[in-house]
């Protein structure tokens, strides 16, 4: 069965940015930078991570917050990208 | 038992000197390293890490020297007047004061991120460098200084500024001989060629301990690759995987003891006995 984009994510947001939670825990409607101290640092991380591990480029024009806000909006820009958007 | 001693040096280079710290064992002095720094907020990050290593390679026997290159730190002149061809003058000074220390100790070199990129030239063109150790080095100056670009912008867009540079405007503008501010340190045209132009591809013939410190259990491909076409060309690399935050990148106290461990065991199997 293929992994859900927001559960790679999950584990891929957790894994990079060494959380102290379980992937389960990371809510997906919450904000990243609200909720989960995600910072300007740890976003660049994360950036390079979604392009690592869903082989897509994430361009200067990409870099909104409505994009990057919580795991949902992650999962969505993931697809629309994959999608050939 | 006696401890190892810290000593703040000036290191004389052209017409100015760095401002150095030497870290002297209180026994026998099985070898002598030259830190080379990270740059940007990397330096200051990581400033507690590299002082923690230092430390700790002086009580296992090794004199040490930690320095700031010209433009940067403590050293005198402004930012934007260097970029890697002086700071690599700047790391053959650290070496020859390093040599007026102990004449006849083997030398080598410590650095992190371009820190180890120029560590690695270095030892291509300095003499007598037994060997190099690189903590997370950058493996393209193009991709790095594209990547502080990007860090730029992700900056902005947390801070929800309305305004927001682009990576095109910025590299245009420094086409046109603008500089720009990045993190409070101005980019001059001049800076971002250099680091573009930094890429390891010479090494010296003495031995390289390279460091991979992420999230990952085994080393990224780009590293591993880079390691295999050292070996390939006659080198003697070795990659060891560190799993930790980018320290150099982080605000506040990073427990590094299992790298600056590790990385001293290493040093000390090699040079313990030769």
């Amino acid at each position: 069965m293929t992994e859900r984009i927001e559960d790679r994510l999950k584990r891929m947001i957790v894994e990079r940015l060494f959380m102290s939670l379980s992937p389960d825990e990371l809510d997906e409607e919450k904000s990243l930078l609200d909720e989960y101290g995600v910072d300007s640092v740890s976003l660049l991380e994360l950036v390079v991570g979604i392009e690592e591990e869903f082989r897509i480029a994430v361009g200067d024009d990409d870099f909104d917050v409505d994009n990057f806000e919580t795991v949902a909006k992650l999962a969505n820009f993931v697809r629309l990208r994959l999608a050939g958007d | 038992m006696l401890s190892p001693t810290e000593q703040a040096i000036d290191i004389p280079v052209d017409d100015c000197r760095l401002a150095g710290m030497l870290y002297e064992p209180a026994t026998a002095v099985l070898g002598g390293l030259v830190f080379c720094n990270p740059i940007f907020e990397e330096r200051k990050a990581a400033h507690r890490v590299l002082v923690e290593a230092a430390r700790s390679l002086a009580r296992a026997g090794f004199r040490v020297l930690r320095f700031d290159y010209r433009g940067c730190g403590d050293s005198p002149g402004a930012f934007d007047a260097y970029g890697p061809a002086t700071w690599l003058q700047d790391i053959a000074a650290a070496l020859a004061e390093l040599r007026k220390h102990g004449p006849d100790t083997p030398l080598g070199l410590l650095g992190l991120r371009v820190g180890a990129a120029m560590a690695l030239h270095a030892s291509a063109v300095e003499a007598g460098i037994e060997l190099t150790v690189l903590w997370e080095p950058v493996l393209d100056g193009q991709q790095y200084i594209e990547q502080e670009l990007r860090r730029k912008m992700v900056r902005e867009m947390v801070m929800r500024k309305g305004d927001r540079s682009s990576r095109d405007e910025l590299i245009a503008g420094l086409r046109g001989g603008a500089s720009f501010d990045y993190e409070g340190y101005p980019i001059a045209p001049h800076l971002y060629e250099e680091l573009g132009s930094l890429n390891p591809k010479t090494a010296g013939t003495g031995r390289h301990l390279v460091v991979n410190i992420s999230h990952r259990k085994e080393p990224s491909e780009p590293l591993a690759d880079w390691v295999v076409e050292l070996n390939g060309c006659g080198h003697d690399a070795v990659v060891h995987t560190v799993q930790h935050p980018p320290f150099w990148n982080l605000v506040g106290m990073s427990d590094c003891s299992e790298l600056i461990e590790r990385t001293t065991n290493w040093i000390t199997d090699r040079w313990k006995n030769r």
